[in-house]
């Protein structure tokens, strides 16, 4: 008789040593708030699908004189239809999780529904970094002297360079707890694959 | 969804809820993890109550949410955890029915699958609820031969954590 079926003989006799639980108190239950990993991935990915979408229609150019190029205007309109189509791609995979699917398929959406998210805020920050760049361009060309333009190029992508830095923490502090047991138990799965 | 789905629900789960416990005792270390983990499960099976059809197994559909909520979707609060505490109250309740020898080495079993993943431990517990191997590779989404092969060298790696 190996180990597991020595914990088994066991196991049957398990459950009478549990505290039982009333109707009542299961009732309780149903009323109580779920803290699933699945409800704080919806909570902060709405959070981040606002900020990064007002982050990218608020105009850097608002409240100046200057009026932008055609192409940054026609890549304002291009934003817009790419938040739609990544809220509904997000929506149609929110929709796909199911407790009730095998462990590896209910992983995989959950991984599926961050993922979209993530590049998503990828998808921001390039055109983020891409209208900064235009702007200093723009500036250099129209108001700035030729001897600071060396200089305002210099601050200018070292202040893209620290924002990247920065929004890459915050991404490893929010996500890095809440996705790691997600991630190990995945690879596990696959892992099991290739036995 | 109406009173009377909420009764039938609550009426069901108070009748299989050992089967809750008995994954909460795998996946979690102390009582307050213990009951949160079961009430996380509760929350789960209630909301996909709707989908569940009376044809199946009311126990066959809990377990897999129930495993799937531990393994994916259940979230560990920080808290100071007294394992051995917890493990000796849970035995000390039927130390009658054990000679101090036998409860000293199931206590170690235990204290060794605690020391397994989360897919190890959801193995195991299919295993000891004596799922047959289709079921226990439906359940997670791997194949059949592979649920058998990850077996066994589950019951290795237990062999080698008891027999260092």
């Amino acid at each position: 008789m190996d180990e597991l079926d020595k914990l088994k003989k066991d196991w049957n006799k398990a459950g009478k040593i549990f505290p039982s639980f009333s109707e009542m108190e299961i009732y309780a239950m149903l009323h109580k708030k779920s803290s699933s990993i699945v409800k704080w991935i919806l909570i902060i990915s709405v959070l981040e699908f606002a900020f990064w979408s007002l982050s990218a229609i608020i105009s850097p150019y608002v409240g100046t004189e200057f009026k932008p190029p055609v192409f940054i205007e026609v890549l304002d309109y291009i934003n817009y239809v790419v938040l739609i189509v990544f809220i509904s791609v997000f929506y149609i995979n929110y929709k796909k999780i199911s407790v009730e699917k095998p462990v590896k398929d209910l992983l995989q959406n959950i991984i599926n529904v961050r993922r979209v998210v993530k590049f998503y805020v990828i998808y921001n920050l390039c055109i983020i970094s891409f209208s900064l760049i235009c702007a200093l361009f723009l500036y250099k060309d129209n108001y700035g002297e030729p001897q600071d333009s060396k200089m305002v190029m210099v601050i200018g992508i070292s202040f893209i360079i620290v924002i990247f830095l920065l929004i890459y923490f915050i991404y490893k502090l929010l996500y890095g707890r809440l996705l790691t047991k997600l991630n190990l138990n995945y690879i596990e799965l696959q892992k099991i694959k290739e036995l | 969804m109406s009173l009377i789905t909420e009764k039938a629900f609550v009426q069901q789960l108070q009748e299989h809820q050992n089967l809750i416990h008995k994954i909460c005792r795998l996946y979690t270390a102390d009582e307050d993890a213990h009951k949160d983990l079961f009430q996380e499960i509760t929350i789960q099976l209630w909301k996909a109550y709707p989908q569940f059809r009376g044809d199946a197994k009311f126990t066959t559909w809990a377990y897999r949410v129930a495993l799937n909520t531990a393994i994916t979707l259940y979230r560990k609060k920080s808290r100071t955890v007294n394992t051995v505490e917890f493990d000796s109250k849970i035995h000390r309740i039927d130390q009658d029915e054990y000679n101090y020898e036998e409860e000293e080495h199931i206590k170690q079993l235990y204290s060794a699958v605690q020391q397994l993943n989360d897919i190890e431990k959801a193995l195991v517990f299919m295993y000891l609820e004596d799922k047959d191997y289709t079921e226990i590779a439906e359940t997670l989404g791997i194949s059949e031969v592979n649920a058998r092969v990850k077996m066994n060298r589950i019951k290795g790696k237990l062999k080698k954590i008891l027999n260092p």
